[in-house]
């Protein structure tokens, strides 16, 4: 892991839009190809690490990788239109080209989940960062047992990556469960918080690793519910977010207590979280 | 390059502040240690003067506008372009006609010389500040005291400063004071940190400050100390006892919502010391009883100096200190931006001063008083504003776009673009701080210079030379060669800043102005006093009381701050998370009235109506509703702007209102 | 350690400042315009300011500027080309403090752990370090507590200790034996006698700090562990105003921020000093702010600067002793002060 081989770790290479596939009213996802084809070829990355991505002139930020290597050289973010960078990425067209520094953090280690069944839990836009972990799970499932899927949204048009969703309802090698905190008329399957799809669902807590990605709020409930369903607190795991701007261990930004969740995270799982001597 | 001293351009502490630059570009800032009012130290904002000249917002051409358009142009016809247009409106609606306004963020230099381009070159004595609603209440005369006199004082009676926002390098010393046993009375309608650090905290219903004060008084007179005084010093009281005959601490403790008690200890605590000092902060300074406010501190300190306290003179211990809000607040008020009044408060009525002024500038000057900027509305049709601050310091922002909108022709000088400079028909770009020698006069009138340490950026060029060049765009050429010129010019006509020069500059921290005494050389309390009996008045219908709060978060979203980067992100948190605003209520209040803290709200007065968010503070007090004056805009459905009778300042009154939820 | 000593007479050591300023940027505590004492470049040996007590900032803006451009980027057509800028000229740091040179080894610690920063690399690597020894301390200084002097062990190219006429010099490292040798017609070999006599000047310095003025040992322990009440962090934030001037007149804090500044045909991204003080240091762009508090960030951050935690990161604690904070706070908060609290357990002043 480390840097892509630039000698200069602010300094970001360069890579073209070649895909802008609206998610949300204000989501959309981003598919990048670095510029310089060796570049392209090097270029690797883990679930669950993230990438700095600049639109010169009005900043940079960080995003969770939403696609894996094994998907190809081109890599994809999903990003919602909140601040002055993200606007300003919003407003880019295909062809244009934006700055890349990465990949930076820990990402998570689906190796040492060998043997054991993947829980994978999203609440909105916190789906992106599992994404890539799901990729790979799949594309390994002879190491696994289970793998399931859940995923909530506010509403359904909240939801992202629709087509692919429809798509992973039909996989014989995933169970995957949807549901909403406010139906339309159109919708069919379950309504109300992640959480209660919980119910639907038979796990082994002793077999079971745990991925939960979403809003601080739904993380915490998620984690108190396999808490009680008798997980251990090492085997769920998630993502921390702050504010940050070097991804790189330098500015301090995102330090909770000692940890640098651009170094030590995002990832992490409940005994670290437990352990950090700040409040995440 | 070495690092040069220069004088803080935010607040109006003037801290000493080297500038740090490399390759022509300003690369940091650090605080000088030896300063009388630094001592080390710097805030925030001074931390990050640096980043004054890299806003992206610089203007860094002159424009002039052609077909609607405004186009780059050189300077040679940008000026030719202004004088013409000036001169237009001249001819045709003549010289009462035109105004023009200079910034409490420009050097005395630069306003000076644009003082004198309006009044001799334009012949109109229409010339303001919208800064001058922060300084003109304290301006005339007072003891004055300085900010190093804090560290010498036994007591400090805090009226409605601010809690450490507004003017730190104050606040720090009023921290230090206090470890050092130096008693602290605060008056605050607001309970904010420096009254709540205070040994005594008086919290006055709004627009009752001047009630408590001239309670302390009148408990002062029933104190033992008091009565066993000499006959001949009670008898030179006469004046106050007269002003004060139907007065009483109880009538004070009624009219302001204090109590009783807390006036008798404030008033024990007061003839107790020995070296009282007082500083009045904006809040007061902009409250629409400010005349009566002052009065009252004056007169308690004359009360004060009478039982033998150390008198403000030379020396300047003791006395009262007006904390002006900008850099150059006070700087530009005493360089004659004012209808009335020449430099350092000459009358313009004064025919002794008034001559002096005509014969070194070879011209006659007009003597009846000009517009102030809240008497320009309809009246004017040609304007020349440079460096234009008044977000930061108008009531009504509605006044001011009135006037602008009844222009025929308006030259916007400043360093940054903005609403104002995209309506002009000539923008002249402008230096920024780093970049233009001149001075500041500080509140406590410490005369300080600002040091050039790179050159503007562009075409930009130094305020005061740009307003030499476009008074001799239009033949009036006022010889000035150099800042230096200017400031010899200034000590000539102003007895005030006499014998002050660049070279006396040159040594030290500055020049401490004398304190001046308008009548003779006494301390003398001749202001009227006018005291209510009654609190403010509240109606079934309208239970609450809705006032402006200047004590906290006094630079939120004001333009030059946020044309620094990382200041605008520290201060324009409030607008953020804020979005459609908020005022501020007392948790029992809010209880009262079932509302939770966030809630969106509707304020509701006579006149109208406005929503925001309800923030909930134990700092608000009872039957109050607090709106920070930085969000004063949104609320002028509601508010009041009062217009005082002499000279048409604009102050808003606390309205009467009632709080629902949304 | 020193491996070998020499002596050098005043005149000499200007002269070899003379030699230096040919070949390289000398910085030296040097006045300023208004008499005050700080570390600047000279352009001759008679600025340098031998005989102050303390400059009134650190070496940290020469490795680590307070603002400092990372790259320029221009626009062409759908494209963007970068151009970074470093800036590598010799520099010879003469006569500085030894908690300064303290503080420059634990940034370059900071500086290259888990990935190495190039533009502090690039400063660092052409810069000699001379310490002068502090025979005398300064009035706010606690080097003692902070392991940063007022003699150095190590960490230095040259230290020089003014020993009556001339000064003793001790080479701490290659360069600075180096340069040493390409002047030896300067220096004159050191005997036993001049190498007591330093130890006897340390001994001195080391005593003569009086009452303990920063408690780091028991700090350190209540702090790693989260033992300091929250009512203590309140009332110390209640008195912190938030000026930053804590962080960044430290020599060892590093926080910053970075900006775009743009402009028609392209613009400049750049990094600034920041400070984990600042209302808005950990906000998020979803308005989420987990330091909302002031004492919620004046306890991170001396959670930071003293905590064994970041002592492992770091190699040592972020605070060398240089007494800098206690003249730049506005509010009642500098180093000596939070840590008499957080070893009592209650406010005291």
């Amino acid at each position: 892991m480390g840097l892509l081989g630039t000698e200069n770790i602010f300094l970001p290479h360069l890579a073209e839009i070649v895909s802008i596939q609206p998610e949300t009213g204000d989501t959309s996802t981003f598919a990048l190809r670095m510029c310089d084809p060796e570049a392209r070829g090097r270029f690797t990355w883990k679930p669950g690490q993230f990438v700095e991505i600049s639109v010169f002139g009005a900043g940079e930020a960080p995003f969770g990788f939403a696609s894996s290597r094994v998907e190809g050289e081109d890599f994809k973010i999903t990003v919602r239109s909140t601040g002055e960078m993200t606007r300003a990425l919003h407003a880019l067209s295909i062809g244009d080209q934006v700055g890349v520094r990465g990949p930076c953090g820990n990402g998570f280690s689906l190796d040492e989940a060998e043997g054991r069944d993947l829980l994978v839990i999203g609440g909105g836009i916190g789906l992106p960062p599992l994404r890539p972990l799901l990729m790979e799970a799949l594309a390994q499932k002879q190491k696994f047992g289970k793998i399931r899927l859940l995923y909530g949204a506010r509403t359904p048009a909240d939801l992202v990556y629709k087509p692919e969703l429809a798509q992973w309802k039909t996989r014989s090698d995933m169970d995957f469960l949807v549901t909403v905190d406010v139906p339309d008329d159109n919708w069919k399957e379950n309504v109300g918080v992640v959480g209660s799809l919980f119910q639907k669902i038979k796990i082994d807590p002793q077999k079971t690793a745990a991925y939960v990605c979403g809003p601080p709020i739904m993380i915490r409930f998620v984690v108190q519910d396999l808490v009680k369903l008798g997980l251990e607190e090492e085997w769920i795991i998630t993502t921390l977010e702050r504010h940050m701007r070097c991804g790189v261990g330098k500015c301090n930004h995102c330090l909770i207590g000692d940890k640098y969740v651009c170094l030590d995270g995002p990832v992490f799982n409940y005994r670290q979280i437990r352990a950090l001597m700040e409040p995440a | 390059m070495p690092a040069i001293l220069t004088t803080c351009p935010f607040c109006g502490c003037g801290c000493g502040l080297y500038l740090r630059s490399e390759e022509g570009r300003l690369a940091g800032v650090f605080p000088s240690l030896a300063h009388p009012v630094s001592q080390g130290r710097l805030c925030i904002k001074g931390w990050h003067a640096y980043e004054l000249s890299m806003s992206p917002a610089r203007l860094t051409n002159p424009l002039v506008r052609k077909e609607g358009e405004l186009v780059a142009a050189t300077w040679e016809e940008a000026l030719q372009r202004a004088a013409e247009g000036l001169q237009q409106v001249k001819q045709q609606h003549g010289s009462q006609a035109l105004a023009v306004l200079g910034s409490a963020g420009c050097t005395n230099e630069a306003n000076f010389a644009l003082m004198r381009l309006a009044r001799q070159t334009l012949g109109t004595n229409n010339v303001d500040f919208s800064g001058r609603l922060d300084w003109a209440a304290a301006s005339g005369p007072y003891p004055g005291s300085s900010i190093p006199s804090i560290d010498e004082a036994d007591l400090i009676l805090l009226v409605e400063t601010d809690a450490g926002d507004e003017h730190p390098a104050i606040t720090a010393r009023l921290l230090r004071a206090r470890r050092r046993g130096t008693k602290l009375i605060a008056v605050t309608q607001r309970r904010h940190r420096m009254a709540r650090l205070a040994e005594l905290h008086l919290q006055p219903s709004p627009g009752r400050a001047a009630e408590v004060v001239a309670g302390v008084i009148a408990a002062t007179f029933t104190t033992s100390f008091f009565t066993t005084l000499p006959d001949a010093i009670v008898k030179s009281l006469a004046s106050i006892f007269l002003r004060l005959a139907d007065f009483s601490p109880e009538k004070a403790a009624a009219a302001a919502g204090v109590s009783i008690e807390q006036i008798r200890q404030a008033a024990q605590a007061f003839v107790e010391a020995k070296k009282p000092v007082a500083l009045i902060g904006r809040g007061a300074l902009r409250d629409p009883r400010a005349k009566d406010l002052i009065s009252s501190v004056s007169s308690l300190f004359a009360l004060g100096q009478a039982m033998g306290q150390q008198s403000p003179g030379a020396d300047a211990t003791g006395g009262w200190l007006a904390l002006g809000a900008k850099a150059n607040s006070r700087g530009a008020h005493e360089m004659g931006l004012d209808p009335a009044l020449l430099t350092g408060y000459q009358p313009i009525s004064e025919a002794r001063a008034r001559e002096a002024f005509e014969a070194a500038w070879g011209a006659r000057l007009p003597h009846q008083r000009g517009l102030g900027l809240w008497e320009m509305q309809g009246a004017v049709r040609g304007m020349l504003i440079m460096a234009d601050d008044s977000s930061f310091s108008t009531p009504d922002h509605k006044t001011v776009r009135k006037i602008l909108e009844g222009l025929d022709f308006l030259v916007v000088q400043d360093s940054l673009a903005g609403e104002l400079a995209e309506r002009a028909d000539v923008v002249l770009p402008g230096a920024a701080f780093g970049e233009e020698d001149g001075t500041f006069t500080s509140l406590d009138g410490r005369l300080q210079r600002v040091r050039r340490g790179v050159s503007p950026p562009g075409e930009a060029r130094p305020h005061w030379e740009i307003v030499c060049q476009l008074a001799a765009s239009m033949k009036t050429d006022f010889g000035f060669r150099s800042p230096s010129d200017v400031m010899d010019q200034i000590a000539l006509l102003t007895p005030l800043y006499e014998r002050i020069s660049y070279p006396s500059l040159e040594e030290g921290y500055g020049r401490l102005l004398p304190i001046h005494f308008l009548h003779g050389g006494e301390f003398s309390v001749t202001p009227p006093l006018e005291l209510k009996a009654e609190p403010p008045a509240r109606e079934s219908a309208l239970p609450l009381c809705l006032a402006v709060d200047f004590s906290v978060s006094s630079w939120e979203g004001d333009p030059v701050v946020l044309s620094c980067p990382t200041l605008r992100r520290e201060f324009s948190l409030q607008i953020k998370d804020f979005p459609a605003g908020f005022v501020e209520v007392n948790p029992d209040d809010a209880k009262r009235l079932g509302l939770r803290n966030g809630s969106k709200v509707r304020v509701v007065g006579r006149e109208g109506e406005f929503t925001a968010a309800l923030r909930i503070s134990e700092e608000v007090p009872a039957g109050v509703v607090l709106l920070p004056f930085w969000q004063r805009e949104r609320a002028f459905p509601v508010l009041e702007e009062k217009r005082e009778a002499a000279d048409r300042l604009p102050f808003i009154e606390p309205v009467a209102v009632r709080i629902e939820g949304a | 350690m020193s491996e070998k000593a020499w002596k050098i007479s005043k005149p000499s050591l200007e002269a070899l400042a003379s030699r230096l300023l040919a070949l390289a940027a000398v910085i030296a505590p040097a006045r300023t315009t208004a008499g005050e004492v700080d570390y600047s470049e000279i352009t001759e040996p008679g600025q340098i300011a031998w005989d102050y007590s303390t400059s009134l900032t650190s070496l940290k803006r020469f490795f680590f500027p307070q603002v400092e451009p990372l790259f320029e980027f221009s626009r062409k057509e759908r494209g963007v080309s970068l151009k970074p800028a470093f800036d590598r000229r010799l520099r010879v740091f003469l006569g500085v403090r030894p908690c300064d040179v303290t503080a420059v080894n634990f940034m370059d610690k900071v500086f290259s752990r888990d990935y190495d920063d190039p533009y502090y690399s690039a400063r660092r690597q052409n810069s000699l370090l001379i310490a002068l020894a502090c025979n005398q301390p300064g009035e706010n200084c606690f080097c003692v507590c902070g392991e940063g002097g007022p003699f150095l062990k190590s960490g230095y190219d040259l230290q020089l200790t003014a020993l009556g006429e001339g000064y003793l010099v001790e080479a701490g490292s290659a360069k600075g034996a180096a340069l040493v040798e390409d002047n030896s017609n300067l220096f004159s070999p050191a005997d036993e006698k001049d190498l007591e006599e330093k130890r006897r000047l340390a001994k001195q310095a080391e005593n003569s700090f009086g009452e303990p003025k920063s408690y780091f040992a028991a700090a350190l322990r209540k702090i790693s562990f989260g033992k300091t009440d929250d009512a203590l962090w309140e009332k110390m934030g209640e008195v912190c105003l938030g000026c930053g001037g804590c962080a960044y007149i430290c020599p060892t804090c590093n926080c910053f921020t970075v900006f775009d500044h743009a402009d028609s045909t392209g613009g400049v991204r750049r990094r600034h000093w920041d400070s984990c003080s600042f209302a808005c240091f950990t906000r998020e762009a979803s308005g989420h702010n987990p330091r909302k508090e002031q004492c919620q960030r004046l306890k991170s951050r001396f959670f930071h600067k003293l905590a064994y935690q970041f002592v492992l990161r770091n190699g040592r604690h972020g605070c060398v002793g240089c007494g800098r904070c206690v003249s730049v706070c506005l509010g009642e908060d500098p180093m000596p002060e939070v840590t008499l609290r957080i070893r009592r357990g209650e406010w005291a002043s």
